[in-house]
């Protein structure tokens, strides 16, 4: 049984790790108990790291298997989306990192507890072609399109270490899917001082990201594709590589400067300064070339056309529309005599 | 279509489908889950003007048999996709259940008329299938073809696995269909290289690992296979004039002494010998390898096919198709299921309408083939068989002349 927990307890979502947390019998309301102090410390533990964007440290696999669910409970007492996203995205890279590390025959055990299936076809995994799409759609790199994967009858070949990342994005939608659960008060009460701990941190985080207003460029008149990446940004969802292209450069053109447009960046969930500056940085010009908005006909190949209206009709470009917009209130402007000394 | 006309049409189209729900064929066409479904309708009596009534739903083919017989539609339609709530009026609110995945081939009008465009359809509603059988492991019997009555072919298909499939996932479909975003490098790997492979120096070219890359390599072997037993001045012909695509540093055309070192790479045992096994080195190989790959893109791609994808986020006419069986008010042919492409011919087995002889008032001289004969029509009065009086009403070229 030790050999088993030392390898289990860094998969909370295998059902052998189920099995061992409900036969040591002990309940919600024991964990809450003083006695257990360390599994809440451990569990508030890994959400603080997981806003930190740093790797949760592992040495106590029996106290740790515990911790798991208690971040599952104070994360539902919190309910905040941002919160849990972040959770989800480094918990899962945490996962990723420790199956890299394992045989085949354990990851066998583990794509079945995550309803990934799969089978091993020599070197390589494949999986069925809807699973990969489920979780490969989201990925940035151009190498996870489905063009450039090996498909055959139905299924993708993948590589060990790219089938590993399908099965952490697997585990990342499971946690954003489950989370929050529906817990009783009376248990978030008991848990109070590590929540509010918790809450401190995180409103911290976000005063760090606070909003940023657009104030001299005219945010009205943004076409619905960027500002639905800009939305999508503030909720806190991950935007796809091309996305994040496209918005760059449109809010480079439109006059944003690179520190206001990483600014915009802050919120989202895998935010990470060096390499948000660094992608700002060359999509404006820092190796020679700055990159334009990409024109209407690629925003639709990348699936980043949403919303189209009229207003989109003679325009090729989400640029043309935002200075269509601007030209058409300058001249209501002109029109109704402002800017004019009276 | 003046009023005479479309008193004309609206009886024949009612005749047809007071006949049809009691047929087994029209009934096999219904989509399944049929009472989840959206339907949509264009009323004969508005056109020219295409007014479409949509957020309709039936419980059985019975209540949608006193709809079409009381509202005389010209085009039937259906939602892809199934629904809690088929007939709410805003997007929102009907609760998106899941969706077939629909494929809309159409042929590009061009030279050869519509009959020539049809055959172009078929050509790639049949590399669709061979794609879809092949790549994605669908079976003859999870797809169901349809002549779309219009200018090509619809795919259904329904199998469990793609319901739940959302809209940017669909796309990735799409784009590896239409080989939309493929990058030369992505099916080709290539290194520089130098040394003991039978050239001085140049490049290295190697298979890549995707279903892409092996269809690629696959036609680049056969290519070059072809080129080397055709004599030397066919196949110098052949090199120069591969058909260069969008990629400007291509563009230049190979001068007839290229083309001739080009042949005498292919001509060394060696080398082909390599490039079976998947591998191709040389200098002057690396240029027309490049110059076969762009061809075969576009010679494996399919072509025509649109974005019939749901989204379910949007609000989008795509999102209908027409119904198995009904008729295209647009040209009065039926939109056939069809279960053997190649045996298939739109212009005599999507004709319904009868043989009796039939007066019209063309506006203009044309030929029209149907029923494997070619019709000659004369701008004016014209007396020709019911399905071409139909077919020609319909297209919106000629008029009733009672």
């Amino acid at each position: 049984m030790r050999v088993e927990l030392k390898k289990i307890y860094k998969y909370p979502f295998l059902e052998e790790t189920k099995d061992y947390i409900r036969d040591s019998d002990i309940s919600l309301e024991d964990i809450t108990e003083i006695g257990f102090s360390e599994i809440l410390e451990r569990g508030k533990r890994r959400i603080l790291d997981a806003l930190d964007g740093k790797e949760h440290v592992y040495d106590k696999p029996e106290r740790e298997i515990f911790s798991y669910s208690t971040a599952n409970i104070m994360l539902s007492c919190i309910k905040d989306d941002y919160l849990i996203k972040r959770y989800a995205l480094f918990e899962s890279k945490r996962v990723y990192k420790s199956m890299v590390k394992e045989d085949d025959k354990f990851i066998e055990r583990v794509d079945q507890s995550l309803g990934v299936r799969s089978e091993r076809d020599n070197k390589e995994y494949k999986i069925h072609f809807t699973d990969y799409l489920r979780y490969g759609t989201g990925m940035r790199d151009p190498r996870w399109k489905l063009i450039n994967k090996r498909v055959c009858k139905g299924y993708v070949y993948l590589s060990k270490e790219n089938f590993l990342r399908i099965l952490q994005e697997a585990y990342r939608r499971k946690i954003n899917d489950d989370l929050p659960l529906n817990v009783p008060d009376e248990i978030c009460k008991r848990m109070r001082g590590n929540i509010n701990e918790i809450k401190k941190k995180l409103n911290e985080k976000k005063a760090s990201f606070m909003r940023y207003e657009f104030s001299e460029i005219n945010k009205d008149h943004f076409p619905p594709c960027m500002k639905f990446l800009v939305s999508e940004i503030k909720r806190g969802s991950n935007i796809s590589h091309s996305g994040r292209f496209a918005l760059t450069s449109f809010l480079s053109s439109v006059g944003m400067s690179r520190d206001e447009i990483i600014k915009i960046y802050r919120s989202s969930p895998d935010f990470d300064e060096e390499k948000t500056r660094y992608q700002v940085e060359h999509i404006t010009g820092s190796s020679g070339t700055v990159y334009r908005c990409p024109s209407c006909a690629t925003m639709k190949t990348y699936g980043n056309c949403i919303g189209e209206d009229e207003d989109c009709r003679w325009v090729s470009n989400p640029m043309g529309r935002y200075y269509k917009g601007l030209k058409k209130q300058l001249s209501t402007n002109l029109h109704q005599g402002a800017g004019y000394p009276r | 279509m003046n009023e005479r006309s479309k008193r004309f049409v609206g009886k024949i189209f009612w005749n047809y489908y007071s006949n049809a729900f009691r047929e087994e064929e029209f009934l096999a066409g219904m989509p399944p889950k049929l009472e989840a479904r959206e339907w949509g309708f264009i009323p004969i009596y508005l056109l020219p003007k295409i007014v479409m009534r949509r957020h309709i739903s039936f419980q059985s083919p019975s209540e949608m048999k006193k709809f079409v017989l009381k509202n005389i539609p010209a085009h039937i339609y259906h939602s892809s996709a199934y629904y809690k709530y088929p007939g709410a009026d805003k997007m929102e609110k009907k609760g998106w259940e899941g969706a077939d995945l629909i494929f809309d081939i159409d042929g590009e009008i061009g030279r050869g008329g519509y009959s020539q465009m049809l055959l172009k359809a078929k050509e790639e509603a049949v590399k669709l299938k061979d794609f879809l059988m092949d790549d994605f492991g669908f079976v003859e019997r999870e797809m169901l073809t349809v002549f779309s009555g219009g200018r090509g072919y619809h795919v259904h298909v329904r199998d469990g696995a793609i319901l739940k499939l959302r809209g940017a996932e669909r796309r990735e479909i799409l784009d590896y269909l239409t080989a939309n975003s493929l990058d030369v490098k992505n099916v080709l790997r290539t290194t520089a290289v130098r040394g003991d492979y039978g050239a001085k120096s140049g490049y290295f070219y190697e298979e890549t690992n995707s279903g892409w890359g092996r269809r690629v390599w696959g036609y680049v072997i056969s290519f070059l296979k072809y080129i080397k037993d055709l004599d030397e001045e066919d196949a110098i012909e052949k090199i120069r004039g591969l058909r260069v695509g969008r990629k400007e540093k291509l563009v230049k055309n190979v001068s007839k002494e290229d083309a001739f070192k080009m042949l005498t790479s292919i001509k060394n045992e060696k080398i082909f010998d390599m490039a079976r096994n998947g591998k191709i080195i040389s200098k002057e190989l690396g240029n027309l390898v490049e110059r076969v790959v762009e061809s075969s893109v576009e010679d494996l791609s399919i072509k025509g096919l649109s974005p019939s994808v749901d989204e379910p986020v949007t609000s989008d006419i795509k999102r209908l198709i027409r119904l198995p069986g009904s008729i295209h008010g647009g040209s009065g042919l039926i939109a056939r299921m069809v279960d053997d492409l190649d045996d298939f011919d739109p212009l005599v087995d999507a004709v319904i309408f009868s043989e009796e002889e039939k007066k019209i008032i063309s506006d203009r001289n044309m030929e029209v083939e149907m029923m494997d004969n070619t019709y000659k029509i004369k701008k004016g009065e014209n007396k020709v068989p019911e399905f071409v009086v139909v077919f020609l009403i319909c297209r919106g070229v000629a008029e009733y002349g009672c």
